[in-house]
């Protein structure tokens, strides 16, 4: 469906996004642009709270801005409907999360075949691609497990394969690897870069492990709710 | 000081879940309590209703002989005995042997009597009571009832001379009639003694005129010698209740026991040897009483509505038990991120426990005083006991105290327990699963059926002691079937995931996924609904059911819509059946003969006769109790297909019927000595349009022709009549005197209105019983009749042997045409035979040689009718019918019932606890939809994020709320219809009356299928409510978990 075989270009614009109001309201972007190009893997790193999460959403449709645009290709995000957005995270773009995001009672195949659902895809032709999905990153074997029976690293495997399973153009991972020790972090990591390199998705990920920032084509560095380009 | 600050908080976080495990407490706590305590009412009122008994059955009676001036020690023991008993009155009547009236016929006696109650039990009529016999010597003063002074034709002034019977030299007692007297109240216990009070006249061989009632102490003063007495110490049992009743029951028995003993009994039956010399003068001495067992059949009673009662209670201890896991898990879920944090701030298990605790405790507190405040007003609300809705004595009522407090104990054990079980157990198998899983709903089940047999044997034998397990026996069903019901949900969701898994889209996958992987956590729902469900079906049955039961039973009772009877047996008013044809219109009415009779083993067999023609549409039995035939039918049946003719037939409208009679005899008649005026007496028999004969009686036969005319205008028979025998009765002596079939009955003229009719139908059937014009002999045919099973076998005859029914002292042939189960208003109702009056009539004596029809006469006493405006028919029986005369009324009987305190307190209990566990049921279920929603925040995020609008999950999430409330309801109807008909019936059978004809469960289905619809409705309402909420509070933010 996306599979055209080109990463999206993403333009980002000075955006702004607050919590709250008054006092104790909390400006977690504060004017951020950048751009990643079609296929290019960009790292963004920055401590915790600097606003990495908040930048993710709001790129992949999660959540609205204050303020900005926020292109993919030529369509503005921060300009669709919900149910625009909606058909986003559906289609071209796909997220991967810190804590895995996986679905306790359902297997790792049932899990990988829920965008797939989603999609109305036949049952045939569902199976059929996550298995090849699950292959891919090293999980052939384990497609009946529960994620409480993978490990860490193989939980994070599953989520990236559902996420793969839709063959997204822009991959959104953030912090993959927050959860798991350094070398399986690292696994991950690679995982993802290879990964995006085969699938010539546009990939953004973040992470505040400066270890991990090498297999990343370019780093961008959050601080205080503003995006630099370290190059 | 701070942990208080907590718990203020904590409790404050979560106020909905708070609020659903407060509501599930109190509500639990107030409706066992008022069910406690109206157990406990109710228990009383039916003790009281069992007591309502005739004053005969609430007497202990002492009999026997004595001597002039013995009366005072006796009197003295009975009353001393009577002082130990409650209410109790004590009466005493001394009669003396019969004497004779010169100058009336030979075959009339005088009773004399005197009682000590005499002045309150009747109103003087004419003149005053008598005044002992000192003032006047030689005569004494007497009242009469005004019916012997009528009989007698004498008045107030009239002096009588009693004669000896016995001693032919003795002086005759004169005495002097100075009043007449009317019994006030008929079914008083004194006429029981002394019961030609009520009526006056008897005939037997002999009539016996009075009594003529004496000034108390006249016969102790030796004026008459010896007397028999009867001492009646009646109680007064209104008072007694389920608390007093084993007392009265220990005092009773002490004071037979005590009679016995000082009248020289022994003290066990037929065992001399506990016997001990007598302390009273008493000769014959006799001890009787039926109060000992009238009081075990109310406690009977009470134990019965406490073991009904237990079933409501338990239930609702069990639904409220299963609401208090499912709330309090919800806050403990609820809690878990709060728990963890206070566990990083270093709170040790204890402390987390005891603030479980304080927590409980705190609700349990809010429960007691909840019930406090609603548990003893709602208790008097719906037992219909007047009142405030507080008073100050319901804060010290040790029954609610010792009620509430062990249930608080409970909620706060669970409670606690619960929330300790969530913190641990993340993967949230629910107990009922476990329970389920290791077989606890079989072992529920084997329980049930256990406690449901002994239930079954002590509702047949009606006199085990209840044990608790019988009480719980309902309780078992519902839950044991509840918990087995839980096995279907794995089934039923693995098919759900297994339709799903073949299908590309999501929705119906998610939802099986979720039944079937997380079904654990709608096992609390699904039992909460299972049993509110299976309560309520239960209740709404039991209302049913117990509105039909009384129903049936008036109906049995009375018969027929309306019915009259001469009330007590002996006052008769030849105009009754006039009257209850007038008010209800001929065709609407059926004479009835009521007879008893013995049939083989069979005693006690009631013999109903009558009019088949009319029966078929006035009568309306139970149609379950006719073996699949139609009662217009059976009725039917009953009726000779072809009646003879009618041999005089009467003209239309004839007021008097005079015959001219005499006997015919080749011994001169005088020789016989005994004879009334001037001959014998016998009667001439009737037959109405109906059929029905009527023996109307004639006196004065002698040997000269002489006209005997009998007054038929003021009878109202149902026209058109006939004459259809003559007989004269003959006394034993006289067959001995006269050789056999030589005295023969004369009938000269017979005219109507003084128009001669002519007699040639009528011939000679004279035998050794009496003398007899009777129709000509017909055809010995058998009459049908309808047979309970029991009187059916009894009849069955072997082998084409011919099958006789003892009816009137003869035995007619008969055959039985229909089965029935219960012969409406007979004594015992599986013991009954019905016949038709005008075909028993007309059906000669068996076997006797030459057959004549018309001997056997009954004689309606009874008129059941079906007016079309059974008030008002009802209004001008009671207002034209003669004094005396009984009108029972079917509808009133059914109001009497349904305002009997157990039959309103128990249906009012049932509602209550209906009410109570739908009540549960939507706290519980808005308790575990929220848990639900709420443990899906994070995948549902998930699902967000993977592009999946809210709304749909939301509507999935509903869907399988819908799904899991349809289905639980689905099997609840299968539940609730099974354990109705396991229970209902012995729910059904607690208000003391007899259970005739069998209680028949109604399960009302629209009632159910309509309460089955307004629960899904609620519930699914209320699902929809609370998943909506939670959305709309809890908005996932992207993919955070
Ligand atoms: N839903 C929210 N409500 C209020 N504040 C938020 C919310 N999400 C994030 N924040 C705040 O915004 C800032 C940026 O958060 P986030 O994007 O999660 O940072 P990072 O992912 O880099 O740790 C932080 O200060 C955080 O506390
Ligand atoms: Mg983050």
């Amino acid at each position: 469906m996306s599979g055209d075989g080109t990463g999206m270009r993403v333009a980002v614009e000075g955006v702004h996004r607050t919590y709250g109001a008054g006092p104790t309201a909390v400006r977690a972007l504060r004017g951020v642009g950048f751009t990643v190009r079609p296929g290019e893997l960009v790292a963004v790193r920055g401590r915790s709270g600097s606003g990495k999460t908040t930048l993710l959403n709001v790129v992949g449709g999660l959540d609205r801005c204050d303020a900005g645009t926020v292109r993919l290709d030529d369509e503005v995000v921060t300009a669709m409907s919900d149910d625009d957005l909606l058909a986003l995270r559906r289609g071209p773009v796909a997220h991967v999360f810190q804590s895995f995001g996986l679905v306790p009672v359902l297997t790792a195949r049932e899990n990988v075949g829920v965008p797939l659902r989603l999609r109305g895809t036949e049952p045939q032709e569902r199976e059929r691609r996550v298995g090849a999905v699950l292959d891919r990153v090293g999980l052939g074997g384990h497609g009946e497990h529960r994620p409480d029976e993978l490990s860490g690293g193989q939980q994070q495997r599953v989520a990236l394969a559902r996420a793969l399973v839709s063959r997204p153009r822009l991959l959104l991972a953030d912090e993959p690897t927050g959860q798991l020790d350094s070398e399986t972090g690292r696994e991950v990591m690679s995982l993802i870069a290879r990964l995006a390199v085969e699938e010539s998705m546009t990939t953004v990920v973040t992470t505040h492990d400066p270890a991990l920032l090498g297999l990343a084509d370019r780093v961008l560095t959050i601080a205080d709710g503003v995006v630099t380009d370290e190059g | 000081m701070r942990a208080r600050v907590l718990l203020v908080r904590r409790a404050g976080a979560h106020p909905l879940a708070v609020l659903a495990v407060t509501v599930s407490v109190a509500m639990a706590l107030v409706v066992v309590v008022a069910l406690r305590l109206l157990t406990a009412t109710i228990g009383d009122a039916g003790v009281r209703s069992a007591l309502e008994v005739p004053a005969a059955d609430r007497s202990l009676v002492l009999s026997g002989t004595l001597d002039p001036g013995d009366t005072a020690a006796v009197d003295a023991l009975v009353a001393d005995v009577g002082g130990g008993l409650p209410g109790a009155r004590v009466t005493r009547v001394s009669t003396v042997t019969s004497r004779g009236l010169p100058g009336r016929a030979g075959t009339d006696r005088a009773a004399l009597a005197e009682t000590d109650g005499l002045a309150g039990a009747v109103t003087v009529v004419d003149g005053r009571l008598p005044a002992p016999p000192e003032g006047k010597p030689g005569v004494v003063e007497v009242v009469l009832p005004v019916a012997a002074a009528d009989g007698l034709d004498v008045a107030v002034g009239d002096r009588l001379a009693l004669t000896d019977l016995v001693d032919d030299d003795a002086p005759p007692l004169d005495v002097e009639v100075v009043g007449t007297v009317r019994p006030d109240d008929v079914d008083a216990a004194l006429w029981l003694d002394l019961p030609l009070g009520v009526v006056g006249v008897t005939s037997t061989e002999f009539t016996t005129y009075g009594p003529f009632l004496l000034a108390p102490g006249t016969l102790d003063g030796g004026l008459l010698g010896r007397s028999s007495a009867t001492w009646r110490v009646e109680l007064g049992l209104t008072g007694v209740d389920a608390g007093s009743l084993d007392g009265v029951r220990a005092d009773v028995a002490e004071a037979v026991t005590t009679l016995r003993r000082e009248s020289g009994l022994p003290l066990v039956a037929n065992d001399p040897d506990t016997a001990a010399p007598a302390t009273v003068p008493l000769d014959g001495a006799r001890v009787s009483t039926v109060v000992p067992a009238e009081l075990d059949a109310a406690r009977l009673v009470a134990d019965r509505i406490r073991a009904s009662l237990l079933t409501p209670v338990l239930l609702l201890a069990l639904l409220g038990g299963t609401a208090l896991v499912g709330s309090a898990g919800l806050l403990a879920g609820l809690r878990e991120e709060e728990t963890r944090l206070l566990r990083v701030r270093g709170a040790s298990s204890t402390r987390l426990a005891r603030l479980g605790l304080g927590e409980a405790l705190a609700v349990a507190a809010v429960g007691v005083l909840v019930t406090l405040a609603l548990a003893p007003g709602t208790t008097r609300a719906v037992a219909g006991v007047p009142g405030p809705w507080w008073r100050p004595a319901d804060a010290v009522d040790p029954l609610l105290w010792s009620t509430v407090l062990p249930l608080a104990a409970g909620a706060v054990g669970v409670a606690v327990v619960t929330g300790l079980w969530v913190g641990r157990d993340t993967r949230g198998r629910s107990s009922a699963r476990l329970a389920a899983g290791s077989g606890l709903d079989l072992a529920l089940l084997v329980l049930a059926a256990l406690a449901l047999v002994q239930l079954r044997r002590y509702d047949a034998s009606g006199s085990t002691t209840v044990d608790p397990l019988t009480g719980a026996a309902p309780a078992l069903v519902v839950a044991g079937f509840s918990v087995l019901a839980l096995r279907l949900v794995p089934l039923l969701s693995r098919l759900a995931v297994r339709a799903g898994t073949r299908r590309p889209g999501l929705d119906l996958a998610w939802g099986g996924w979720q039944l079937a992987r997380r079904g654990a956590q709608q096992t609390g729902v699904i039992l909460l609904v299972l049993l509110a469900f299976g309560m309520g079906t239960i209740a709404l049955a039991h209302d049913a059911t117990v509105t039909r039961a009384i129903e049936d039973q008036s109906a049995f009772e009375a018969g027929a819509p309306l019915r009259v009877d001469r009330g007590v047996p002996g006052r008769t008013s030849s105009t009754t059946g006039a009257v209850v044809e007038e008010a209800a219109g001929a065709d609407r009415v059926v004479p009835v003969s009521r007879g008893t009779t013995s049939l083989g083993g069979l005693d006690g067999v009631t013999v109903l006769g009558l009019d088949a023609s009319a029966a078929g549409t006035v009568l309306d039995p139970r149609a379950d109790t006719l073996r699949g035939a139609s009662w217009p039918d059976l009725a039917g049946r009953l009726a000779a297909q072809d009646r003879p003719p009618p041999a005089v037939p009467l003209p239309e409208g004839t007021e008097r019927l005079t015959l001219e009679l005499a006997v015919d005899s080749p011994v001169e008649i005088r020789r016989f000595g005994f004879r009334r005026g001037d001959g014998f007496t016998g009667a001439v028999h009737v037959e109405d349009g109906r059929g029905v004969v009527a023996a109307l009686p004639v006196g004065g036969i002698g040997e000269q022709r002489r006209a005997v005319t009998v007054d038929l205008g003021s009878r109202r028979l149902t026209p058109p009549l006939a004459v259809v025998g003559v007989e004269v009765d003959l006394p034993d002596f006289v067959s001995a005197l006269a050789p056999a079939g030589s005295v023969r009955l004369d009938l000269g003229q017979v005219t109507a209105d003084g128009q001669e009719v002519p007699v040639d139908g009528l011939v000679d059937g004279t035998d050794d019983r009496g003398l007899w014009l009777a129709l000509p002999p017909a055809a010995d045919r058998p009459v049908p009749v309808l047979a309970t099973p029991a009187v059916a076998e009894a009849l069955q005859g072997e082998d084409g042997r011919r099958v006789l029914l003892p009816l009137g002292g003869r035995e007619v042939p008969v055959e039985v045409v229909g089965v029935v189960d219960a012969l409406p208003t007979a004594a015992d109702p599986a013991a009954g035979v019905a016949l038709d009056l005008a075909t028993v009539a007309a059906t000669p004596e068996a076997g006797a040689p030459g057959s004549f029809r018309s001997r056997t006469v009954l004689e309606p006493g009874e008129w059941w009718s079906a007016p079309a405006d059974v008030e008002a028919a009802a209004a001008q029986v009671r207002a034209d019918a003669a004094y005396g005369t009984r009108v029972v009324v079917r509808d009133e009987l059914v109001a009497e019932r349904r305002a009997d305190p157990v039959n309103a307190g128990m249906r009012s209990a049932m509602a209550l606890v209906a009410g109570a566990s739908l009540v549960l049921a939507a706290v519980g279920f808005a308790a575990s939809s929220t848990a639900l929603a709420r443990r899906r925040r994070a995948e549902n995020g998930v699902l967000v994020a993977l592009g999946v609008p809210p709304a749909r999950l939301a509507r999935v999430l509903e869907a399988e709320r819908l799904a899991v409330v349809v289905g639980t309801v689905a099997v609840g109807l299968l539940l609730g219809a099974a354990a109705a008909l396991a229970v209902v019936p012995l729910l059904a059978g607690g208000d003391g009356h007899p259970q005739v004809p069998a209680v028949d469960v109604v399960l009302p289905p629209l009632t159910v299928l309509g309460f089955a619809g307004a629960l899904t409705l609620v519930l699914t309402v209320l699902g929809w409510v609370v998943v909506r909420d939670d959305r709309r509070r809890g908005r996932p933010p992207g993919g955070k978990s």
